[in-house]
């Protein structure tokens, strides 16, 4: 009742207009006797709204909320410091609370916003055409997998094996109806040989998908990679991590014919796994093939510029069963606050970013090195954000008893990921992110290190 | 829109509204104005490669507008020999001159009884009054 | 001041030490071009955009098949708690207690508003629902050893049904409708072989009516073996009336951002929910949800899963919202949403301008179509040209040519949330929109001209596109 606001006398003068009795009997006029009219669902009773909030806290206080600098799991989502600007402005009912913008006149804030984003992911990627944002990185890259199977016709799949397994698992599900088939090339130790593409990658393979840097956080070959693929006449797909692209090198320049990745680190909350959002960039040759929306400049007619979505032809709406894909609702508020991530910290704050992101990273390999108990695993690599970790030394194996000491001091200390991946011994994934200070790090390999060799 | 002289009399028409001007070996193919004009203003197009080979009444193409997209058929059977690059590169010579400059492509004929059950002018305007 | 936190960057080291960490090829030789503007110039930008905006806290918002209602606030409170918004999916299931907790009870709520007790709220979207029903679908198939390649979709569907027939690997075929709205049985009947997988049914369809027939379909498609799927879109009208299980369904994909509050956002983020029988559970996306002695936990690489559908639990903040928004309105509540949807409609189409017609007479579940073919014929007047002048009368007009079964169509769906005043708002302003058209037919091709820009050259945009700055 809260959220509707009809009177009975409203309801009694409504009724007479229409020419009904009841509101049941206009349902009973449409809807056969053997299906019903009268559903009484079993749910808990309506609740006030300080009930409801109250029910609500106590639901969020059931989780472990761990302080940013405390939290050292990453794996693709991370806690970046959001400027308070981006939950202002996201915030804000013109946003939230609009449809997708087909009265294009009277949702120029939205495709403005579309069009400011689509031109920040290019400038960060290198990358000349951007979409308007798909659902996650695992959705984007999986879109983009299915772009490269129709572009070439082949189905040969190649997925360096350093990718986000929830990833790789989601492309595995788009594919299937289309008989592409997954052909992963694992890992030497940590990241991809190049030798291992060329011999994998033939006629057959449409694409060839590498993380840069990749799951464990190490940076690949990744222009040699590039350079492979394509002497075979097959894509080349980036998944990358948007916060390293401040001082690495950006896709469109190593060779991506398609790059993508989940967008959350760039000032949205990691609210257990969504929604962020996915972007997808490409090159001008495959602009008819993008999925999803996407804004185009224009003029009005009084020559003043507008916005409007474009390229429409591609889409669900119209193309029905030949669309390039079926994605309708999309990102959008997640990608306006990219948008107002990025152009709040301008292109030397990105670059800041990842300076100190990466700084960050060198810092704590430094400690992991220093400590007693805790090695580096490959560390002949190069790492950028997340760092792959093992216990050493005698009577040492593994995290699990080290987690729930890390746990009750505060900390959240990274994800275990050893056997999946084949790396020996057990190891743990752990991330920095930009709100860690020296001291954070310094106190988080130090527990680390005391709890992986049995003291507390 | 029955008037004949947007659809001149010296082309056979399709029922899915391509034209075909023909020699007798080689057709010029383009989208009739009734079309055009019921699309709306085109933005691109995409034709059948030069040297493959098309079928009559099957799909070889489409045609995008702001808010559509519809298959391109070839009225006739035979062998592409030239696509309008200017009509790519400027759909809007579509709407503009559907029956000359907007032409889409050409084909050699594989034979000289191609056009025969295609429509007059007069017949495709009076079919296109019932739509 | 800078936005960027300097004095920790320097701490760590400097940009010239980091370069100094990657090999040349690996580096990026100039940052992003991407303006450096002070917080206040980008809060008066973006503030200026979102002037820019139509929105639901403004006015009514009648797009039909969107149920654009009112998003009620303390959904966004609840989402916004530290506890939701700062946990991470890897954190141990014993850390997150609350939220397995939250998504397993919202899915036993959507059971059992739908009737189909097992529910996976992976999915992102309405869309991305129908995508994983249809994977579903798939897998039932294969496992049954039956080669089926078609989904039969009436012509009134949405153009997400046939696009995510065909990305689960199916052909589409298209089903008629009658003179009277609903599925042509004879048709259906025509084309309901061996082959078919799954008949998809949007109820009410997408001119607003009830399929009455809907248990008639259920029983052809179940003798010919195939499965039932509902496009959950217009459920709005259905809270507290009737559920998919007794209309015969076996898979019905729920837009919790249109029946269940959570705001559209300019076009996203929303959030699916899949609701199966449980013969089909087993198929359900990875991971799933289940409560055991030791709590919540969480099952994945189960045998028969279609697997992930895209990362993590789904869009997991919407999640949070439906839950309140459910958990505040109870079972009278989600009741009154239905009856309440239902009576706006049809109390707007009762008051709808007289030039305009509604080809389905004059009863409606939550939404209803007019159409200006009339209009068009005589005058010229186009369904476009009537939205154009709602725009400029400061209302958002009803969603155009869809469905494509009816010319110049208007799709009006008012919601529960519109006020008896603002429904009466609303069609008054029709009315006008219509008159002034019918009065200056000359002018309708030069709206809307009072908003914040005039008629856009969408065929430019299209043939040149500019897509970036």
């Amino acid at each position: 009742m809260r959220y509707t606001a009809l009177t009975d006398p409203d309801i009694a003068s409504m009724l007479e207009v229409i020419g009904a009795d009841s509101i049941d009997q206009i349902l009973l006029e449409q809807i056969p006797e053997s299906i019903g009219i009268d559903r009484e669902y079993e749910l808990p009773a309506e609740s006030s709204e300080s009930a409801t909030m109250r029910h609500m806290r106590d639901l969020a206080s059931m989780n472990t909320v761990v302080p940013p600098e405390r939290f050292f799991l990453g794996a693709g989502l991370y806690r970046n410091y959001v400027p308070a600007l981006v939950k202002t402005v996201i915030s804000r009912p013109e946003f939230m609370t609009s449809y997708t913008p087909y009265q294009p006149e009277v949702s120029q804030g939205t495709l403005k916003s579309i069009f400011d984003y689509q031109t920040v992911m290019s400038e960060l990627t290198g990358m000349p055409v951007s979409n308007a944002s798909m659902y996650d990185g695992a959705s984007s890259l999986a879109e983009a997998v299915k772009l490269s199977i129709k572009k070439t016709g082949r189905k040969k799949v190649v997925i360096c094996s350093a990718t986000n397994p929830e990833y790789v698992d989601t492309v595995a599900t788009y594919i299937a109806p289309l008989g592409g088939i997954i052909h992963s090339i694992p890992h030497t130790n940590g990241v991809t040989n190049p030798d291992d593409v060329r011999e994998c990658t033939d006629e057959q393979t449409c694409c060839v998908v590498l993380s840069q840097p990749n799951y464990f956080g190490f940076v690949e070959r990744a222009q040699e990679i590039a350079a492979i693929t394509k002497a075979e006449g097959a894509l080349s797909i980036a998944v990358v991590n948007p916060c390293t692209l401040g001082l690495l090198a950006p896709p469109g320049e190593w060779g991506a014919d398609v790059v993508v990745g989940e967008g959350q680190p760039l000032g949205l909350p990691v609210s257990f796994g969504g929604p962020g959002f996915g972007f997808f960039l490409t090159m001008t040759e495959y602009l008819r093939d993008l999925p999803g929306r996407v804004c185009g400049m224009t003029t009005d007619a009084e020559g003043r510029d507008g916005y409007v979505l474009t390229l429409q032809a591609r889409e669900q709406h119209i193309r029905r069963d030949r669309a390039t894909s079926n994605i309708c609702t999309n990102h959008q508020l997640s990608a306006l606050a990219a948008a107002v991530y990025l152009m709040t910290l301008g292109g030397k704050g990105v670059a800041n970013l990842s300076v100190g992101l990466f700084n960050r990273t060198r810092w704590l390999q430094a400690r992991v090195r220093e400590s007693e108990n805790l090695a580096l695993v490959f560390p002949e690599n190069t790492s950028f954000g997340d760092v792959l970790i093992r216990g050493s030394g005698p009577g040492v194996n593994g995290f699990r008893a080290a987690r729930a000491k890390m746990v009750s001091a505060g900390f959240e200390p990274g994800l275990e990921i050893g056997a999946s991946f084949q790396i020996d011994d057990g190891a743990m994934l752990v991330a920095v992110n930009d709100q860690m200070t020296p001291e954070d790090i310094d106190l988080f390999v130090k527990t680390l290190d005391r709890a992986v060799g049995g003291h507390v | 829109m029955g008037d004949g002289a947007i659809h001149p009399d010296d082309r056979k028409y399709f029922k899915e509204h391509e034209w075909v001007r023909s020699d007798g070996a080689n057709g010029r193919v383009g989208l009739s104005a009734y079309a055009a004009e019921a699309l709306g203003d085109i933005v691109f197009i995409e034709l059948p490669d030069v040297g493959s080979a098309v079928t009559a009444t099957e799909a070889c193409g489409e045609i995008e507008s702001v808010k559509s997209v519809s298959t391109l058929h070839s009225p006739v059977s035979g062998t592409v020999t030239a696509v309008n690059q200017s009509a790519v590169d400027s759909p809007e010579l579509i709407n503009s001159s559907p029956n000359d400059e907007g032409w889409l492509f050409e084909v050699e004929m594989s034979g000289a009884n191609e056009t025969d059950g295609l429509m007059s002018a007069y017949d495709y305007s009076a079919y296109v009054d019932t739509l | 001041m800078s936005k960027s936190d300097v004095g920790h960057v320097q701490s760590f080291g400097t940009a010239e030490e980091a370069r100094s960490g990657l090999s040349s090829f690996d580096l990026r030789h100039t940052a992003p071009d991407i303006a450096d503007r002070s917080e206040g110039e980008l809060a008066r930008y973006f503030n200026g955009l979102a002037d820019r905006n139509y929105h639901i806290d403004k006015g009514i918002y009648p797009l039909g098949s969107c149920t654009m209602k009112y998003n009620p606030k303390v959904n966004d409170s609840a989402a916004a708690l530290a506890g939701f918004e700062d946990i991470h999916p890897h954190q141990e299931s014993g850390g997150v207690q609350g939220a397995l907790q939250l998504i397993h009870t919202l899915s036993g709520w959507l059971g059992k508003i739908t009737g189909l007790p097992a529910v996976s709220l992976q999915p992102a979207a309405g869309a991305h629902g129908e995508l994983v029903g249809m994977l579903i679908a798939r897998a039932h198939f294969r496992e049954l050893g039956q080669e089926r390649s078609t989904v039969l979709i009436p012509d009134s569907a949405h153009g997400t049904n046939p696009a995510s027939a065909t990305a689960a690997g199916f052909k589409s075929v298209v089903v008629a409708s009658g003179a009277d709205g609903l599925i042509d049985i004879e048709d259906l009947q025509l084309k309901l072989t061996g082959d078919v997988a799954a008949v998809m049914m949007t109820n009410p369809n997408t001119h607003g009516l009830f399929e009455a027939q809907v248990q008639t379909v259920s029983s052809m498609a179940r003798e010919c073996g195939a499965l039932m799927y509902l496009d959950g879109a217009n459920l709005n009208a259905l809270l507290g009336v009737t559920d998919a299980a007794i209309q015969g369904f076996d898979i019905c994909h729920v837009n919790l951002h249109k029946t269940f509050s959570t705001p559209h956002g300019g076009g996203g983020p929303g959030a699916g929910g899949l609701c199966v029988t449980s013969q089909l559970e087993k198929y359900l996306p990875d991971p799933l949800i289940k409560l055991t002695e030791s709590g919540y936990s969480i099952a994945e690489g189960r045998d028969h899963s279609i697997g992930r559908s895209r990362s993590y639990f789904g869009n997991f903040a919407n999640i949070v919202r439906a839950y309140t928004y459910i958990l505040s309105l109870g079972p009278a509540g989600l009741n009154d949403v239905g009856r309440t949807a239902v009576l706006n409609a049809n109390y707007l189409l009762a008051r709808i301008h007289p030039r305009l017609t509604a080809p389905f007479g004059n009863r409606c579940m939550h939404e209803f179509i007019v159409s200006a073919e009339s209009l068009k014929r005589e005058q010229g007047i186009r369904a476009l040209d009537i939205s154009k002048a709602l725009l400029d009368r400061g209302v958002h007009a009803p969603t155009m040519y869809f469905p494509l079964t009816v010319p110049e169509a208007l799709l009006v769906e008012p919601t529960e949330t519109e006020s008896l005043e603002s429904l009466d708002g609303f069609a008054t302003l029709l009315d006008e929109a219509v008159e002034w058209l019918i009065a200056n037919p000359s002018l309708a091709d030069e709206l809307p001209t009072t908003t914040p820009v005039a008629k856009l050259d969408e065929a430019t945009a299209a043939r040149q596109p500019h897509l970036r700055g």
